[in-house]
């Protein structure tokens, strides 16, 4: 990780710490809402749980896709040797009418 | 559409029930279930990964039982039932190992532990593809040979059940599965649904076919031998109407 | 494994045969195996074929482990030798196990057992026996060997009985699983590559726990007899089952008549019987 970005290893400041005190003295108040820092020790809160759950939810699609695929590709396999016993039994049945008639045909 | 249900048989009806649970299971895993805490939302591969552990051991429990029934009673049906339920432990077993795989890159860091659940896992998917290899390339003795081998597969099972008992292990225990909160089991339900009735559908679809092939054999086998044909084909021929 | 005609004539006096083994006790079962395996085990003085093949091939492989690993750290010694030594054990099982039925092949001997009066279950423990004690002289050049090539492996003070019980029972192991499969090779014809594909999935999980066994015993570890506890179970039951399937494995298509009869073929001696099945109910339902 970038060591630039401040991490959440300390608990962030509250907002009413340091501001509020200083606008009573001269009229002027504060809009309220977080400091700078908390901020960005938010947002970087933000952007990791984003990229965790980013990365989850990749995981979660290969791991659902694979399963699916895979009894797909056995559902496919499982058609082409049920079209070739198809094919199979007809020419079984080819041969048996073949015979039937050369013994109709025949004495 | 019964009609069509009816034309498919047991495993089209199996088959469309997989199919519309699997939209169901999907919102209930996705939108109504708490994401957990300590794995987060990959945790949620878990609710078709456990599914497919189970079923690869049921699969494998039948494909040995069936084996062991081949083997002491001679039962061509037995054979028939254990070289489907194996192909079909196989790929449950594919599934999940690979699943297994990703959630654990994703909670763990790393695809693949030396865990003792995973590696007889592993173990019992190698057992089951050597099953297949030797009921395919086995020789004439093949099918006993593959026989005996998924009886031991199957003798594997238990002791993939307590390896996390007995071995020092990294995988969630078999206890977790029993503490999970209610609002979990609810979604794995579904799920487990799903998945196994999409295997018994394809378990029994191949069922089909070796019954099918077995039968088809012997047909070419009976008509090769000439002197059986006439009879044979009164009773072939009735069938294509 | 040529049996002397003597002794199996005694047993055919007494009353034993086939059927009849499991009535007359389990004795008769033992003595058919000592018997049998006395035999084997005399012709292999005589040639030394298979000892001297097998502790060679162990050589080799001690050799090459010497060559490649010479340069291996003491600390990764304990962790590796134990490995070393079970897949050593592994491929000469796999050797040994394919000469002992080779044998049988070559003199066409196996079909001839399987028709006389001898107890399936003695046949299969006495190719177990032979193959056990192959393994064990295997063991006894290997562990020296590696010790020797490895001095770090082990700490002061390990049991060498100890030891001698994790090599008996993980190679007992083997060979349990090994003898039911090699011996349905051998007597089918099949290809002997297959017995690799077959037979190191199956007896992992006991090559895997005598590893374990092998690292605590070299440590002085004091759980070692825990798990050699836990081997001579699984052992025990990879016995039974191999014992109990050895019969169905070898005879179950000789007893159904003429070869090819077996179902796996889906061909074959089936046949005669079955052709007045060939009807409406044979394609029956299955084909749609």
């Amino acid at each position: 990780m970038n060591p630039t970005i401040p991490t959440l290893t300390k608990a962030p400041p509250t907002a009413d710490q340091g501001a509020a005190p200083a606008a009573a003295e001269d009229g002027y108040e504060a809009v309220t809402g977080l400091d700078k820092e908390t901020v960005a020790l938010k947002r970087t809160y933000e952007a990791e749980v984003e990229a965790k759950v980013a990365s989850d939810y990749s995981h979660i699609v290969w791991a659902y896709g694979i399963l699916w695929s895979l009894f797909c590709g056995f559902a496919i396999v499982l058609l082409v040797r049920g079209s070739r016993q198809q094919r199979d039994l007809q020419a079984l049945r080819r041969e048996l009418e073949r015979r039937g008639e050369q013994a109709v045909d025949g004495p | 559409m019964s009609a069509l249900l009816r034309s498919f048989g047991r495993p089209g009806v199996l088959l469309f029930a997989a199919l519309v649970t699997f939209p169901y299971a999907l919102q209930r895993v996705f939108l109504h279930t708490p994401i957990e805490s300590e794995m987060g939302t990959a945790q949620k591969i878990f609710y078709f990964h456990l599914p497919m552990a189970w079923g690869l051991m049921l699969f494998a429990m039948i494909s040995g039982v069936a084996a062991a029934l081949q083997l002491l009673r001679r039962s061509e049906r037995a054979e028939d039932v254990a070289k489907a339920a194996g192909e079909v432990c196989a790929l449950l077993g594919i599934g999940a190992l690979m699943s297994g795989a990703i959630w654990g890159d994703a909670t763990w860091g790393t695809p693949w532990t030396g865990d003792a659940r995973l590696v007889t896992t592993a173990l019992l998917e190698l057992v089951f593809i050597a099953y297949l290899i030797v009921a395919k390339f086995g020789g004439p003795m093949a099918g006993r040979l593959a026989a005996a081998l998924a009886v031991f597969g199957a003798l594997d099972v238990p002791i993939i059940y307590y390896s996390v008992k007995i071995w020092k292990t990294t995988h969630p225990k078999a206890q977790v599965v029993q503490s999970l909160p209610p609002e979990m089991w609810a979604s794995l339900w579904p799920c487990l649904f799903a998945i196994l009735a999409c295997s018994f559908a394809l378990f029994e679809l191949r069922l089909r076919q070796e019954r099918v092939e077995r039968r088809l054999d012997e047909a070419w086998l009976a008509l090769s031998a000439g002197d059986a044909a006439p009879a044979e084909h009164t009773a072939l021929s009735g069938r294509s109407a | 494994m040529t049996p002397s005609l003597d002794d199996l004539r005694v047993d055919a006096r007494s009353g034993v045969g086939p059927p009849s083994v499991l009535q007359n006790g389990s004795v008769t079962t033992l003595r058919q195996t000592w018997i049998l395996a006395r035999n084997d085990l005399r012709q292999e003085l005589r040639e030394l074929e298979l000892l001297i093949t097998s502790v060679f091939f162990t050589v080799v492989i001690l050799a090459l482990y010497a060559v490649s690993f010479a340069e291996m750290s003491k600390s990764a010694q304990p962790k590796a030798v134990p490995g070393m030594l079970w897949i050593a054990l592994a491929f000469v099982g796999a050797l040994t196990l394919t000469r002992v039925f080779e044998r049988e092949r070559e003199a066409d001997t196996f079909g001839a057992l399987l028709a006389a009066p001898v107890n399936r279950v003695a046949m299969y423990g006495a190719k177990f026996s032979v193959t056990l004690a192959v393994l064990c002289v295997c063991a006894a050049v290997l562990v020296p060997g590696l010790l020797l090539v490895f001095p770090s492996s082990g700490v002061e003070g390990w049991s060498a009985l100890e030891m001698l019980a994790t090599v008996l029972l993980g190679c007992a192991g083997f060979a349990a699983v090994g003898t039911l499969f090699a011996a349905g090779l051998a007597h089918g014809g099949g290809k002997n590559v297959l017995l690799s594909v077959v037979l190191y999935p199956l007896t992992t999980p006991v090559l895997m726990m005598s590893l374990v066994a092998t690292q605590r015993v070299l440590q002085a570890h004091p759980g070692a007899w825990d798990i050699l506890a836990k081997i001579a179970a699984v052992d025990v039951i990879l016995l039974i089952v191999g014992g109990a399937l050895f019969e169905s494995v070898l005879v179950g298509g000789a007893a159904r008549g003429s070869g090819g009869g077996d179902s796996s073929t889906g061909a074959g001696g089936a046949r005669a019987p079955r052709t007045g099945e060939v009807g409406p109910d044979m394609l029956g339902d299955d084909v749609r």
